[in-house]
């Protein structure tokens, strides 16, 4: 798609336009992925959000072993490895990493990068139920955030700048929200693998850049699709999705599965509701980030998120499910147990639970539970 | 004085023995089934060459994986301290200590007067030691004993990826099956090896001279794959392997001494 | 007529008379916990191995322990209605409840099971594995570094040897996993399980200082515990009953105080096995705690006293000493094994005597709470029980650091390299941070763990003569 190949070039040169702006004075802020990070109050200060999404890759993860015990899930060892190794161009280059503290993992990632490197980092926290105190705590700790990146940038986030932001950002989730849609219908017209490019690439791009790109992939598919397979329909869920780790998807299609939607606490951005145009600003942030969307694994309980589910499951009209989480993030493992046969009894449908610990060993035990899972549900 | 350090490990048991600070004789053999019988039977050896015989040692230390079944030891150690000891007195300026053996992995920081200051151990996973080694000698055909010059000649090393002992196995195979050398594959082998051990040595901190000891010292190419890692020479005593039981018996006379003090 | 436990339970500092008077509710918690003849034999072989039963107060606080069990046992079949909190829990919202729960005459059981079987089919049975298997047989499989006491609870409903409650309250607020074990739990029983969540979002080095809005989150979350169990249990969580606890268990904190104290004599005067006997009490109990407690402790404070007047220890004297973070809950071959290693356990971390805090602005119970846990460092950050470990160490001038952090608590785990080095860095003390299991020692027994411990021992020896020198 060629739409998808000029957003490939754009990021392959992304480091590059980083450094330039750095040199003109603006400011990177890079946060880790989770969905609670409002990109609008970097942007309406001037400043470049970046989402530390990186993974798949077992080395960083192995350095990380110098700081931290294994026993910590697997993504969050890769960013302290990427952190502390002192030469990974995306920590070397970010002014102030934000961190919205989901669970102990990411919080491991914030006090060992605080610690062990000169990073300043910016926690806030992120309550595990949608109560109005845990709303009210959310929204303490964006306000917070906001007023540091003013003192950082020197330019003061006013209400207009902040809607001018919340404008782009709803138009980039409005795009992905109507490209995903168009994957209800049969065979959908993207890939799953082209889709989660989009939806990653939105974690660096330009935002400008990537609203286009988007605008250009949503008149493309329009116009003609790009058909993604006609085999089983599957939703694929898990804890993390990194930008790099591409062998679940790649293995699903190739053993002739369509993957035709995703949902994951980390890495695929959330992208079905829109921030409201009206009222206090902040509020309204909040309200998108925080209140208005299906909670990650680490929500109690977590009914809302399973209920998510099954309604994707129903919606898109799927074949089976494919829950893929790394090692050692308990909320999910616990979970991925007694969700089966909630999916069952809701559905009839049934679940493949994989899991990663970015080791290259696991690829051919993927490939083979992979392949005999599409397999049965092929019939 | 004459004393024993005897050092019994999974693999191979060793004994040391003194008189003074004079090494008289030194053994090596292979563990076996038996620990006890191990520990009497390199004992026997060490003193056969010293020509003496049980009744001559004034005290015995023993140290090592099966420490505690040596019947006629009058104290035991860890092999963290007897290592300490024994490296410090071949290597005064010892900072660090690699040692490698057959079933666990060390890395011990000395402070300035040759005493531990930290250390870390690996003995939960094959993966750092010499049975990782073993193994995937094994895969390619080599013997253990050639295994570390063939990777020195190596000019492309295989990026091994496993972090697993099992999972490296099939790697290799696989590697084999792809027409990779077996300098390259060992090469990459000892590299990763080598980046396992830097990694968990790290927060004790690698300080010159580092010092690398146990049986897997005498490896050339795991030399020289750790000098690559931490960026540091390494030095290697001439008899890596006795460094614990050497260490047992400087510590043995040490008691010695406090207890003719005493009285 | 014997009784095949007679032997054991005297061995645990119970009387003759008690067992006749309770030996209908004794048959029926062993049976329900299919205890038998063997188990019996093999339980005293391990208590008189592991524990210094020839201290009165050892057996009266494994009596304690075993007059809690058989409690939780019979429960449900005593008519009790059942509230289980988690451990680590802020301490004070469970014996809250039960006083609440006693001024309005309502007979409850509230305790932790997970805790109260750790201490008693871990550490006089030695039989906790069957109950750890059918946890991981149950949802929470090995090899991904769940938590034990989840298993254990877990097992123990899958096993039917504890009753499913009518509340569960939130494990630590500050734990993912066991509000998700719970969650499991009310998907497979049904049960009413509220969840006290919290917010861990303080900076690495920001301890003492906290923003006041965590306070009034978390106090938040702790008055809405107890309004829900007003709601359940019918019984009133409020000042009165807050006020009754705190008198409660006044008894109790004071004679652990004094053995805490006790503890810091050269040579140390008695296992922290025993003294993790009764520190541990709270963390599983609030009803035997409460009234068998303090007389235990204060028995055994007594007979310590009487060891230290003579010197006597249960290591060399001039040993070094440390501060351990926690004593293992079920295997006390562990804690035999470090003191054996010539290392004197004189302090836990979560044992140091409180902190002085100014008053209190707060006027609800939660948010006093809350304030409590921020003020006190170790349910505030890591960094928080980092700095309570520096102040640890400066306070008790101890020799060594034991930072034994249990592999499967993420909280506690992410702490392994962090305050190890921190400390070191700030005090100046050695610090061996080894991986345990507070709960299963299975993968890491005493056996597994001496090298490093002896090593360390040998270390701070060492240190000790050359600073002599």
């Amino acid at each position: 798609m060629k739409a998808l190949d000029k957003l490939s070039s754009h990021l392959r040169t992304r480091l590059v336009d980083l450094r330039r702006a750095k040199e003109q004075g603006r400011k990177i802020v890079g946060y880790t992925p989770g969905g609670y990070l409002p990109e609008e109050l970097v942007l309406a200060c001037g400043a470049i959000p970046i989402c530390l999404i990186r993974g798949g890759d077992h080395a960083p993860v192995e350095l990380s072993g110098a700081y931290i015990c294994r026993w910590i899930d697997t993504f969050c060892r890769a960013q302290i490895g990427y952190g502390v190794s002192g030469d990974d161009p995306y920590y070397g280059i970010v002014d102030l990493l934000a961190i919205p503290i989901t669970d102990n993992h990411i919080r491991a990632i914030s006090d060992v990068l605080d610690y062990n490197t000169n990073i300043e980092i910016f926690p806030f926290g992120v309550p595990h139920m949608k109560e109005k105190v845990a709303f009210d705590y959310y929204l303490h700790g964006i306000t917070r955030l906001k007023a540091r990146l003013e003192e950082l940038t020197g330019v003061e986030i006013t209400d207009s700048k902040l809607r001018e932001a919340i404008s782009l950002c709803n138009r980039e989730r409005e795009l992905l929200k109507e490209i995903s849609l168009m994957r209800q219908s049969q065979p959908a017209p993207i890939s799953g693998k082209d889709f989660v490019a989009l939806n990653h690439g939105s974690f660096l791009a330009d935002k400008r850049i990537m609203v286009e790109t988007l605008e250009s992939v949503y008149n493309e598919l329009k116009e003609q699709s790009a058909p993604a397979s006609e085999g089983p329909r599957i939703l694929l869920t898990g804890s993390t999705l990194a930008m790099g780790d591409y062998r679940v998807i790649e293995t699903v299609e190739a053993a002739g599965g369509a993957i035709v939607i995703e949902e994951f606490a980390e890495g695929i951005r959330p992208y079905w509701e829109k921030v409201k145009a009206s009222g206090d600003v902040m509020a309204a942030l909040a309200d998108c980030y925080f209140t208005r969307r299906a909670p990650p694994g680490w929500f109690r309980p977590g009914k809302e998120r399973r209920d998510f589910l099954i309604k994707l499951a129903k919606d898109f009209n799927v074949a089976g499910v494919i829950w893929y989480q790394l090692m050692y993030r308990e909320s999910y493992k616990t979970e991925s147990y007694y969700f089966p046969s909630l999916l069952k009894r809701e559905t009839g449908l049934p679940m493949l639970t994989l899991e990663s610990d970015y080791d290259q060993a696991e690829t051919e035990q993927l490939r083979t539970r992979i392949e005999t899972f599409i397999e049965t549900i092929r019939r | 004085m004459i004393v024993a350090g005897v050092d019994i490990g999974a693999a191979t048991a060793k004994a040391v023995i003194l008189d003074g600070d004079e090494l008289l004789a030194f053994s090596i053999i292979p563990t076996g089934f038996s620990v006890a019988r191990a520990a009497e039977a390199v004992t026997e050896d060490a003193l056969a060459k010293s020509r003496l015989s049980m009744g001559n040692l004034e005290y015995i230390i023993s140290t090592g994986y099966g420490r505690r079944a040596v019947r006629f030891s009058n104290k035991v150690l860890t092999e963290i301290i007897c290592h300490a000891a024994g490296v410090s007195s071949v290597v005064p300026q010892a900072g660090t200590i690699i040692d490698i053996g057959g079933q666990d992995s060390k890395v011990i920081g000395l402070d300035g007067n040759g005493k531990v200051r930290d250390f870390v151990m690996n003995d939960k996973c094959a993966a750092g030691t010499g049975r990782f080694l073993e193994v995937m000698a094994g895969v390619l055909g080599v013997a253990i004993s050639e295994a570390g010059a063939l990777s020195l000649l190596s000019r492309e090393p295989c990026s091994i990826s496993s972090t697993c002992t099992v999972f490296a196995e099939s790697e290799m195979v696989s590697l084999r099956a792809e027409g990779k050398s077996r300098e390259d594959m060992l090469a990459g082998i000892h590299k990763a090896m080598a980046h396992r051990i830097a990694i968990m040595g790290q927060s004790v901190g690698f300080r010159q001279e580092v010092v690398f000891a146990g049986g897997v010292a005498k490896n050339v190419g795991m030399k020289k794959a750790l000098e690559d890692e931490i960026g540091l020479e390494i030095l290697v005593p001439e008899e890596p392997q006795i460094m614990g039981a050497l260490g047992a018996a400087i510590l043995a006379k040490a008691e010695l001494v406090k207890m003719h003090q005493a009285s | 007529m014997a009784n095949y436990y007679d032997a054991l339970l005297k061995l645990c500092g119970f009387e003759d008379d008690e067992i006749k008077r309770e030996k209908s509710r004794i048959d029926r918690a062993f049976r329900k916990l299919e205890l038998g003849p063997e188990d019996m034999k093999k339980a005293e072989r391990w208590v008189s191995e592991n524990h210094d039963v020839e201290l009165l107060g050892v057996r009266k606080l494994l009596r304690a322990w075993l007059m809690e069990l058989i409690d939780l046992e019979l429960a449900r079949e005593e008519g009790k209605k059942i509230v289980y909190y988690g451990y680590p829990s802020i301490p004070g919202p469970g014996m809250a409840i039960k006083a609440a729960a006693d001024l309005a005459g309502v007979d409850i059981y509230c305790g932790c099971p997970d805790v109260v079987l750790c201490h008693t089919l871990g550490q006089i049975f030695n039989k906790l594995s069957p109950v750890l298997e059918a946890g991981e047989q149950n949802g929470l499989p090995p090899g991904h570094g769940l938590c034990s006491l989840q298993q254990i609870r877990n097992g123990g409903l899958a096993k039917g040897i504890i009753s499913v409650p009518d509340l569960v309250t939130g494990s630590s607020y500050y734990c993912d996993m066991g509000s998700k074990a719970d969650e499991l739990l009310h998907e497979r029983y049904g049960h009413r399980a509220i969840y006290v969540d919290g917010s861990m979002d303080s900076r690495w080095g920001e301890y003492p200082d906290y923003q006041p809005e965590r306070v009034e989150f978390l106090g938040a979350q702790l008055n809405k515990l107890f309004a829900t169990v007003s709601e359940v249990l019918g019984v009133e969580v409020n000042t009165q009953a807050w006020d009754k606890s705190m008198d409660t268990s006044r008894a109790l904190y004071s004679a652990l105080g004094r053995l805490t104290r006790l503890m810091t004599a050269d040579p140390v005067p008695v296992s922290y096995v025993e003294a993790g006997l009764a520190l541990q009490l709270t963390a599983g109990s609030t009803g035997r705690s409460m009234t068998e407690g303090p007389q235990a402790v204060s028995i055994l404070c007594d007979e310590v006293e009487k060891r230290v007047e003579r010197g006597v220890g249960v290591v060399e004297k001039g040993a070094p000493t440390v501060l351990i973070l926690i004593a293992p809950f079920s295997d006390p071959s562990v804690i035999r094994m470090i003191e054996n290693a010539g290392l004197a356990i004189t302090t836990g971390i979560y044992s140091v005597p409180p902190k002085k805090h100014p008053p209190t602005t707060y006027t609800t119970l939660g948010e006093i709470r809350a304030e409590r846990e921020m003020r006190d460092g170790y349910y505030h950050s890591n960094f928080g029980i980092a700095k309570r470990v520096e102040e640890a160490v400066n306070d008790l001038k101890v020799d060594g650091v034991l930072w034994g952090y249990i592999y499967n608590c993420r909280p506690l785990a992410e702490t392994s390299h962090t305050v190890k080095k921190w400390v070191e860095e700030n005090t100046g003390v050695p610090v061996l941070s080894l991986e345990i299991d507070a709960y299963d020692s299975r993968n890491y027994s005493a056996a597994a763990l001496r090298t490093r411990v002896e090593a360390f021992a040998e270390m701070l020896r060492d240190r000790k003569a050359s600073a002599k020198a």
